[in-house]
């Protein structure tokens, strides 16, 4: 089964994406901040993960600076998600190594879509 | 101590007992009452969540009885902010059904700030454009939280209506933040730009600021006329600023002669430094050698700016950063130029690296 790793610090929308991963067959771990999702990330090893910009503590840009920076999860895909929608914050986003980048409002149906685009990208 | 005092010590110390035994009894009802609601709520979510794929569950959440509406309402309209698309429309039949625009409406004329502030905030989320006059309305409230309520609503309505009202905050006795204005308008689409460039007049230095900022963000190429006269002969340097960042967003293929004329010795120097960081984001080749020039000029934060304009504009650029480098235009400019170019390679190395490890 492929994991997911989440970390969202709005809970409406974290339960949200986990509902949604679940019913589309992932195993999903939710965290709700960035400390938590570099925990979530060498514990549970996910094939993508999913980050809010803004969240207390460590952004979403910092946890995927993070990751990109060692060399377990150098190439884990991220997609970050936030309602930072300025081209120079998407810029930001992909400057930091994600592989993709949603604003919010989203539609969770191409939410969705995207990860899948993602996985297969990178051949899971 | 005689027996009055006594009496008095007592009676201070019963009622204290008696004040902290009721606080703490609110407290404990109180954060039962929160962990029920949050119960239900978790409880309640995942029919929500299936809403949003699935209007077939539309009826049971509109059964709900009203102390689990209340636990599951925020999530609701929570998530109305924050989906589009085919999500949205199942949780605006529910919130309609539920009668929370209704009640939103009423939240508007409510005494308390906090219920005029939440009410706005629904009926911006539901778009409910037949509200607009009483959103316009609240545009001048005595409070200024409920009249940036009104204003980021006004946006959120995405009626061009909207726009006056949202360009007369700005000038009004009781003002709305102009970054709050500006947002809403840009959420108005094409439809305002008329009202919008005719703002690029009115008296109020903000107010030709915002519209100039805005016209700019969305690259109305119809306001160059009025914005090149703006930045030319407007008595505000704010008001000059704006404009000629708009016009470096607009990008006719006149913009670059125009900004050009602006980075000489006769501007001021804040316009000077702005044009030069401009024409890099213009990307036109004709200013690379007034760019090169520049280098050798005085303020700092110019010759700055001048150097990674120059790099922004490809191979023509960075040849005449190397040329300045050098020392075609003597040593200070020569440390401009060669620092540019340690900082494009370093960029470039560091991106190069990425893309290999990404691969």
């Amino acid at each position: 089964m492929t994991a997911v790793v989440i970390a969202e610090d709005d809970a409406d929308i974290r339960d949200l994406l986990v509902f949604k991963l679940i019913q589309d067959g992932f195993d999903v771990t939710a965290v709700g901040d960035g400390p938590a999702a570099l925990d979530a990330v060498a514990t549970e090893c996910p094939d993508l993960v999913i980050l809010d910009v803004m969240m207390p503590g460590m952004s979403g840009l910092d946890v995927c600076q993070r990751l990109r920076s060692e060399q377990a999860t150098k190439n884990l895909p991220v997609i970050l998600l936030t309602a930072r929608a300025q081209e120079a914050d998407i810029e930001s986003g992909f400057g930091v190594g994600a592989d993709d980048y949603v604003t919010k409002p989203f539609s969770p149906r191409e939410l969705l879509s995207r990860v899948h685009a993602v996985l297969a990208r990178v051949g899971q | 101590m005689n027996s009055v005092g006594s009496a008095v010590m007592l009676a201070g110390a019963v009622s204290s007992l008696v004040l902290g035994v009721l606080i703490t009894a609110h407290h404990l009802t109180s954060a039962r009452r929160r962990s029920r609601r949050e119960r239900e709520a978790q409880r309640l979510r995942p029919l929500v969540f299936r809403l949003l794929s699935d209007p077939g569950v539309l009826p049971e959440l509109v059964a709900l009885d009203r102390r689990a509406w209340a636990a599951v309402e925020p999530t609701v309209i929570s998530l109305l902010g924050n989906v589009s698309g085919a999500a949205r429309e199942p949780l605006v039949d529910l919130l309609t059904h539920r009668g929370v625009l209704d009640s939103a409406r009423r939240g508007l004329r409510a005494r308390r700030a906090r219920v005029r502030v939440e009410a706005v905030h629904v009926v911006g989320l539901l778009r409910s454009r037949e509200d607009l006059p009483r959103v316009v309305s609240l545009m001048r409230d005595s409070r200024p939280e409920v009249r940036v309520a009104a204003a980021r609503t006004l946006g959120g309505l995405a009626d061009a209506r909207g726009a006056r009202p949202l360009l007369g905050g700005l000038s009004c006795s009781r003002p709305v933040p102009p970054h709050v204005v500006a947002h809403s308008l840009l959420a108005l689409g094409t439809a305002a730009h008329p009202v919008i460039v005719d703002a690029l007049r009115h008296p109020h230095a903000t107010v030709r600021a915002v519209a100039a900022e805005v016209l700019g963000f969305g690259g109305v190429v119809a306001a160059f006329p009025l914005l090149v006269r703006l930045l030319r002969e407007d008595a505000e340097l704010p008001v000059r600023l704006a404009a000629l960042r708009a016009l470096a967003r607009t990008g006719t293929p006149a913009t670059a002669a125009v900004l050009i004329g602006f980075v000489g010795r006769g501007s001021p120097d804040e316009l000077r430094i702005a044009a030069a960081e401009a024409l890099g984001a213009l990307g036109d080749p004709a200013a690379a050698d007034t760019l090169g020039f520049l280098l050798a000029e005085e303020p700092h934060r110019l010759a700055h700016n001048a150097s990674r304009s120059l790099l922004r504009l490809g191979d023509h650029g960075r040849d005449i950063l190397a040329r300045v480098a050098g020392g075609s235009l003597g040593p200070a400019a020569a440390v401009h130029a060669i620092e540019a170019l340690a900082w494009n390679q370093i960029t470039h190395e560091r991106l190069a690296a990425a893309a290999r490890g990404h691969t």
